[in-house]
């Protein structure tokens, strides 16, 4: 065998061999203008596929000489000389002493391209990002930047993610000015301001703590540039369109060291809507952490929800905005912060909907035509005075909110029409301290006092009466008029003790909660225009006083060893929770005692990856929205009221999730499991006939269950030097449903893709592409399967983003949606924008031209399936608009 | 200058001294000579490894490890460690985190090289700079010569086409990834005369690795590289003698040195970024040994094995 194989290579080599010609190829290499020899030039000789098979030097007289055995037809003679352009010739059989001239250059580092600059930097549990090796011609915020970097995600609502984890805190150069309302800052801070992005694993804000608790958070740091500290940045963006289109914006801002302010005064008619400014992304965990539940909207206008695409699409509005964030650093590490948010709005929304119930062998369906305009006005102001200083922390806010929101809506269900108007008004106010000292023999006190008062008065006013069957022995009646308030007492204090020392750190915590709500409500009947109220029914009143407080000791141990850490938590808390309603005879006053505990942990692997898992057992009890009795009409379809027991739910939850950065390839990727398992006492109950869906809560105990799995990969492609990001989900729930009666058990199964690249087509032009692609089962467990749905729903972009002359950007966007369903039609939508942008160097201005939906399509329609229920909306959409918009500094 | 002396202490201090606190007193200025910016080659780029060596067999767990930087001009070269000023870069990360709290830490996971290599092509010409505490010595070195068999595999590194190369050399047969897209004849450590810049190179038992982390022009035209104005030796037995005084008296060495500050082979290099004001918030400085990086102290497999 050996040997066969090696008569078969000496036959190979020889018959090479006499093919081969032994060609010699040599040459000089001269300077094109002077005519000197050129020394050390490097001279290749390039194979078809670009692969260099000989290279020399040049010697002191500019002479290469090469052995060639391959034919010169197949060859590329290169010469590289840092000094010379570069010089590339095919070579031809005729060749055999050449004499090449080279052509000097003045940039001596011309056609080297950096394909893979260090753009991240990992220091610790830090990486830096460096943002102009990000940012592109047409970015213009750093939120526009922070999207493209790879392992960060920014959402529509601007929420800030890294590697599938929401961020704790956005500093503006070490200092949180924004707190957790930051969207107004990654929209309006320029990406030219800001020098690295850091972002900050395993972070702990306060100082007095730093290394002393276990911490999963992340945070980002925006570094600002020393040039950009100084000086105060003023920017103007006027925008005026057809038809009948304005969008204004005027922002300030300056971050040096001692002041950072970011104020933002703006207003417009295009969709644009600054809601979102207001609420904090990490407001919710926090009430949640502390027990407190608030009662929201128990009032509504009709049963349609927003359609599921932006929300500029739609919303027909006049927005006003004015947003001020000033932050001062004091003598001695004090700092003082104000954040003032007002906004104004009037909006109109117009739908049609049907929506069908599939309940054993009935189908009921009705449909819905609302025409509704909004006036909302929003205002919060917020004050904090904080120190945060190594030895202590100390943090003093209060915020006041106010809220004033009418609706007058016009509504037809089924040919009837209904005239409704619909108010409600918020005023409120939140108050917190935190003390968190150092002691001399170092340990950590912690103190923390809640106190949050507030009131929500609704009010839904049905012209003419519904339910007169139920409530006005089927005599026709003029109006129905629900009123409901929720006034509510919160406060939390504890007092902790924290032992950073020793292999197992320990921390003790004890205090108590106190949450007092009274929901009082009527409903009332107004028989004919002008006559007096009287209530629709005896039960239609509620009067409930709600009482809860909670007593707690919270021991908590944290263990370290390595690469590995771990904290276990164990509150044990008594609960008594007491309501009273004298007109239901309802007085129940019970006490519980709860165990709610918590593990977490932490593997580091290797140089960058990082394993957590956590585990959480939780029971909770239900609010006053779950025990009171009397009838509330929710909307003009919908009556509910409440028959059981406070609602006890046993949660256990597991968490896994694998996330590796790896900071020089750019390549970032994660994968996440968790499970959930949630058995309660008892489930809302539906009624549905064709005129009215009636809920009632129902002592039956049920569970149900979630499984999700999730993965993401962020590379960085180098040659096209843009990001390419992929993440998958596959989502499992099972649930019970008791409709008409009949408990049915459904699961759904939801699986979803979502790729996003860009592309470089040629010079200047790319491709970059955004698709969310997801199939929806959901089907009746050990049923018949007439209640199986399958959903298939595709929602994509492409745009075209190219550059065809300095300082002009041009892109093309179209945006596809796409549904299909069995029994359904499909449904297609196609949305294509232009946008042109010209930045005029001398006078440092931008010129926008935009043109949005440009096919001035005005209505989209959407199917949705759930469980039993199958829904048809169509909403009225904003047409075409153009847009002129001038950007400048003042 | 404070800043320069600062970062000297500093590097200086991470890389030869084990975990040990020290404090850092800001406000008293030293007189020190200034550097002058004498003559030199501009500097066009730079290119980062990640450099491994095996240096005990008996412990094939450990390698020792260093970020180093190669520097490109026109026609030399200078390769170097990274971990200095990775560490200043390190200070100015932690000084810009929101919850600074004025001490540093430092984890020391790298062992500073001591020997760099400053090599001139077309005059054949090898200068090593032996680095002793915070002093530096220049010695004339043999000037190494790769035979290079080209090979035709290829594969694409940090987004560069490369093809592979191998060469015997002092003992190990290496193979190096060049791309023609860098024109520039260079490498890391003594490895040169490719017609191409070497993105990534390693010996036949990865016992010595250097593997590309990044390449970046510098546009700089202040920085510069030339024939650094140091304290000649002849011999290897010099280096070791010297390195012996200043183990014996590493304070007084310390406080004799700072003041000295000579022409290096870089130029122009500021010695870091972090402001002074940002200084004067440094109180402490805490230098701890990675718990996973134990490196052997003892070497019996050094990178050449031949002379």
């Amino acid at each position: 065998m050996l040997r066969q194989l090696f008569f078969i290579l000496f036959l190979l080599f020889t018959v090479h061999g006499l093919k081969a010609q032994d060609n010699t190829l040599s040459g000089a290499v001269l300077d094109q203008v002077s005519k000197a020899p050129i020394s050390h030039a490097t001279v290749l000789l390039k194979g078809k596929d670009g692969l260099v098979i000989a290279f020399k030097s040049t010697n002191d007289k500019g002479e290469f000489t090469f052995k060639v055995t391959n034919p010169l037809t197949e060859l590329t003679l290169e010469i590289n000389h840092l000094g010379y352009q570069k010089f590339q010739k095919q070579l031809s059989n005729s060749d055999k002493n050449l004499r090449l001239e080279l052509q000097q250059k003045t940039i001596v580092l011309e056609d080297i391209t950096v394909k893979s600059r260090p753009r991240i930097a990992r220091m610790g549990d830090t990486l830096a990002y460096n943002v102009e090796s990000f940012s592109k011609e047409e970015d213009r915020s750093i939120g526009d930047v922070l999207k493209r970097m790879p392992g960060i995600e920014v959402s529509d609502a601007g929420q800030i993610k890294y590697q599938g984890k929401s961020i704790s805190n956005l500093y503006i150069d070490g200092d949180d000015l924004l707190e957790d309302r930051y969207s107004i800052g990654t929209r309006t801070i320029p990406h030219k301001m800001v020098k690295d992005i850091h972002v900050l694993n395993n972070h702990e804000h306060l100082k007095v703590l730093k290394n002393k608790r276990f911490s999963d958070q992340v945070a980002i740091n925006l570094v600002i540039k020393d040039d950009a500290k100084l000086k105060l940045t003023t920017e103007a963006k006027i925008g005026l369109g057809l038809p009948k289109q304005y969008d204004v914006e005027v922002n300030n801002m300056l971050f040096n060291k001692k002041t950072k302010f970011l104020n933002v005064l703006a207003g417009n008619n295009i969709g644009q809507s600054y809601n979102g400014d207001l609420s904090g992304f990490n407001q919710k965990t926090l009430l949640s952490e502390l027990g407190n539940s608030r009662v929201n909207n128990l009032l509504s206008l009709g049963t349609v929800g927003e359609p599921p695409i932006e929300r500029s699409q739609y919303y027909l509005n006049n927005s006003l905005s004015v947003n001020a964030n000033d932050l001062i650093n004091l003598k001695n590490e004090w700092q003082l912060k104000l954040n003032l948010n007002a906004i104004y709005n009037q909006d109109e929304t117009s739908y049609y909907a049907e929506r069908t119930y599939f309940i054993e062998d009935d189908i009921f369906d009705y449909r819905e035509n609302q025409e509704t305009e909004t006036k909302q006005f929003l205002g919060a102001l917020r004050m904090n005075l904080n120190k945060n200083a190594n030895k202590k922390y100390i943090s003093n806010s209060l915020s006041l909110e106010y809220e004033k929101e009418d609706k007058t809506a016009l509504l037809i269900s089924n040919d009837e029409t209904l005239n409704q108007l619909a108010a409600h008004k918020i005023r409120g106010f939140t108050y917190r301290m935190e003390y968190v000292p150092e002691l001399n023999n170092k340990n950590v006190l912690q103190s923390n006092l809640y106190i949050n008062y507030g009131n929500k008065p609704q009010s839904l006013s049905i012209q003419p009466g519904v339910f007169s069957s139920i409530f006005n022995d089927s005599i026709p009646y003029n109006r129905s008029l629900q009123e409901v308030e929720v006034p509510q007492f919160f406060t939390n204090y504890s007092l902790g003790y924290r032992i950073p020392k020793g292999k197992i750190k320990q921390y003790y915590d004890m205090g108590f909660s106190l949450e007092n709500q009274n929901l009082s409500s009527s409903l009332l009947l107004e028989e004919e225009e002008g006559s007096a109220l009287r209530l629709a029914s005896e039960n239609s009143i509620n009067d409930m006083l709600w009482n809860r407080i909670r007593y707690f000791v919270t021991p908590q141990y944290e263990w370290a060893y390595k690469r590995f850490s771990s904290s276990l938590t164990m509150p044990v808390s008594i609960q008594n929770i007491l309501y009273r309603d004298r007109n239901f005879s309802i007085d129940e006053n019970r006490f519980d005692l709860l165990f709610n505990p918590n593990l977490r942990m932490k593997q580091r692997i290797g140089y960058e990856g990082e394993l957590d898992f956590n585990y959480s057992f939780n029971n909770t009890f239900g609010t006053i929205e779950n025990v009171y009795r009397g009838l509330v009409l929710k909307n003009y379809r919908t009556l509910s009221s409440n028959s059981s027991d406070i609602n006890e739910t046993q949660t256990h939850q597991v968490g896994l999730n694998y996330r590796v950065g790896r900071a020089i390839k750019l390549l970032f990727y994660n994968f996440g499991l968790h499970y959930a398992h949630n058995s309660m006492n008892n489930i809302v109950s539906s009624q549905v006939n064709n005129e009215i869906i009636e809920t009632v809560l129902l002592n039956i105990e049920n569970s149900t269950q979630s499984l999700n799995l999730n993965a993401g990969i962020d590379a960085f492609i180098f040659p096209l030097s843009s990001s390419v990001k992929l993440n998958g989900g596959f989502t499992l729930t099972d649930y019970n449903q008791l409709l008409n009666g009949n408990l049915l058990p459904f699961q759904n199964l939801t699986y979803s893709i979502n790729p996003r690249f860009e592309l470089k087509i040629w010079k200047g032009y790319n491709l970059s592409y955004n698709g969310t692609a997801s199939l929806t089962q959901s089907r009746q467990t050990g049923g018949s399967s007439d209640l199986d749905r399958n959903f298939r729903q595709l929602n994509q972009s492409i745009s075209l983003p190219f550059n065809p002359v300095k300082g002009v950007h041009v892109r093309f966007t179209a945006r596809h949606l796409f549904t299909e369903q069995i029994e359904a039609e499909n449904l297609n939508y196609v949305f294509a924008d232009f946008f042109t942008r010209y930045r005029h160097p001398k006078l440092k201005t931008d010129f926008e031209f935009s043109i949005n939906n440009i096919a001035n399509i005005k209505n989209f329609e959407t199917y949705s399936a759930n469980a039993n229920l199958i829904s048809y909306s169509s909403y009225q959409l904003r047409g075409r608009i153009a847009m002129l918009k001038v950007v400048f500094n003042l | 200058m404070i800043k320069l002396i600062f970062s000297t202490c500093l590097c200086f201090s991470i890389l030869g001294i084990q975990a040990q606190t020290f404090s850092v007193t800001s406000g008293t200025r030293v007189a020190v000579p200034r550097v002058e910016e004498e003559g030199g080659e501009p500097i066009l780029a730079k290119i980062h490894y990640n450099f491994k060596h095996l240096n005990d067999t008996t412990n094939k767990a450990q390698f020792l490890k260093d970020e180093t930087v190669t520097y490109l001009s026109k026609a030399t070269s200078y390769y170097t460690t990274y971990s200095s000023s990775k560490v200043s870069e390190e200070v100015a990360r932690q000084v810009a985190d929101p919850t600074f709290d004025g001490n540093i830490k430092i984890t020391k996971s790298v062992t500073g090289i001591k020997t760099f290599y400053y090599l001139e092509p077309n005059e054949q010409d090898l200068k090593a700079v032996h680095q002793v505490g915070i002093n530096e010595f220049l010695s004339e070195e043999e000037f190494p010569v790769q035979d290079w068999k080209l090979t035709d595999e290829r594969k694409t590194i940090g987004g560069y086409d490369c093809q592979k190369a191998e060469a015997t050399f002092k003992g190990r047969t290496y193979t190096a990834w060049f791309t023609t897209e860098i024109p520039f004849p260079y490498g890391p450590w003594k490895l040169n005369g490719l017609p191409g810049l070497i993105l990534e190179a390693h010996d036949a038992k990865n016992e010595v690795v250097f593997e590309y982390a990044g390449f970046d022009l510098i546009d700089s035209l202040n920085l510069r590289m030339g024939i650094p104005q140091l304290a000649k030796v002849d011999k290897v037995g010099d280096i070791k003698k010297a390195e012996a005084a200043f183990e014996s008296n590493r304070q007084a060495a310390v406080n004799s040195g700072s003041g000295a500050v000579k022409l290096g082979i870089i130029r122009g290099m500021k010695p870091n970024n972090t402001s002074s004001e940002s200084m004067s918030k440094i109180k402490s400085i805490n230098v701890l040994a990675d718990e996973n990086y134990k490196p052997s102290q003892t070497t019996n497999n050094p990178i050449e094995l031949t002379q």
